[in-house]
């Protein structure tokens, strides 16, 4: 049926049981599950009317924090996938666009299905489909399975 | 990991190919599939001006034509499911709004995942996602998968 699963995850808990569904979705299809995470690039920040300098060291030090806390939640879903014996890559990358991010490594490493919750983080809970998942959806070519 | 698979179909191109996706992932979960085809309620046809009366006979005939038109997608879909070895059920009913038919008969018939189309008949092609799609995945409680 399919034979590699793609399962973007930004930490929340809708994403990371989305993620879950979708390696059972890989043990039972006996696929590959590919999880990943995209953090956004790094901008200046201020704060409390200091703006800090987009200099490469805080760059460097912003970049490598958040590659800390997605490895974090990718390794979690690897260790998991490995219990139930579903071979799992996970992949961080950094993108203003996520949904454009998920689709281009859904693409290159040739997924043919996508399996993610309705909403990450932030956003109305009820009724409305989260932003991101709703790009994934709109400019997806391989099927989309949405949890809420 | 699912038991019961809604499949609404309009007869498009595209609810034909996720029809055929979701019996092939029948099989491999060993699920039963229910198929539903939704038709608009009867209403008065105006025609250049002239209103045609939306009389008992006009409303029975026209529902005859639309129950006929259903029935030969719903039994093609009914004989692919057959073939595959998967156990189907099939549904058509008369209601205005396509979603809402697709989210009770979910309810109804417990179905705990629906696929579908990204589009039905109509609309924009690319990019954007089709309306029956959208209010369904914005209000069902059960995941859904959308082929594109």
């Amino acid at each position: 049926m399919f034979t590699h699963v793609m399962t973007p995850v930004d930490g929340s808990d809708l994403s990371l049981r989305a993620a879950r569904h979708g390696m059972q979705l890989a043990r039972l299809c006996k696929a590959k599950l590919t999880s990943i995470t995209v953090s956004p690039t790094y901008r200046q920040h201020f704060q409390e009317g200091f703006v800090a300098p987009a200099v490469p060291v805080l760059r460097e030090r912003w970049e490598a924090q958040m590659a800390e806390r997605a490895q974090e939640v990718l390794d979690q879903i690897c260790m998991e996938a490995g219990q139930v014996g579903v071979e799992c890559n996970s992949l961080h990358v950094f993108g203003d666009a996520p949904y454009q991010a998920i689709i281009d490594a859904a693409q290159s490493s040739n997924c043919d299905v996508v399996v993610m919750g309705s909403h990450g983080y932030g956003g109305a809970k009820l009724f409305i489909l989260g932003s991101e998942t709703g790009r994934v959806l709109s400019h997806s070519t391989i099927p989309v399975l949405v949890y809420r | 990991m699912f038991t019961n698979i809604l499949i609404p179909t309009d007869g498009s191109e595209l609810s034909l190919m996720a029809s055929s996706g979701a019996i092939d992932m029948a099989k491999v979960f060993k699920a039963r599939t229910t198929i539903l085809m939704v038709s608009p309620t009867f209403r008065q046809v105006a025609d250049e001006g002239f209103i045609v009366p939306g009389l008992h006979t006009n409303k029975r005939e026209w529902e005859r034509a639309v129950t006929e038109r259903a029935r030969k997608v719903l039994d093609a879909a009914a004989a692919t499911a057959k073939k595959a070895g998967v156990a189907c059920e099939t549904v058509h009913v008369f209601r205005d709004m396509p979603h809402a038919a697709i989210i009770d008969t979910a309810k109804k018939n417990s179905c705990d995942l629906i696929v579908m189309g990204s589009h039905g008949y109509g609309g924009f092609k690319q990019w954007v996602l089709g309306s029956e799609t959208t209010r369904v995945l914005s209000q069902s409680k059960i995941p859904v998968l959308v082929y594109r």
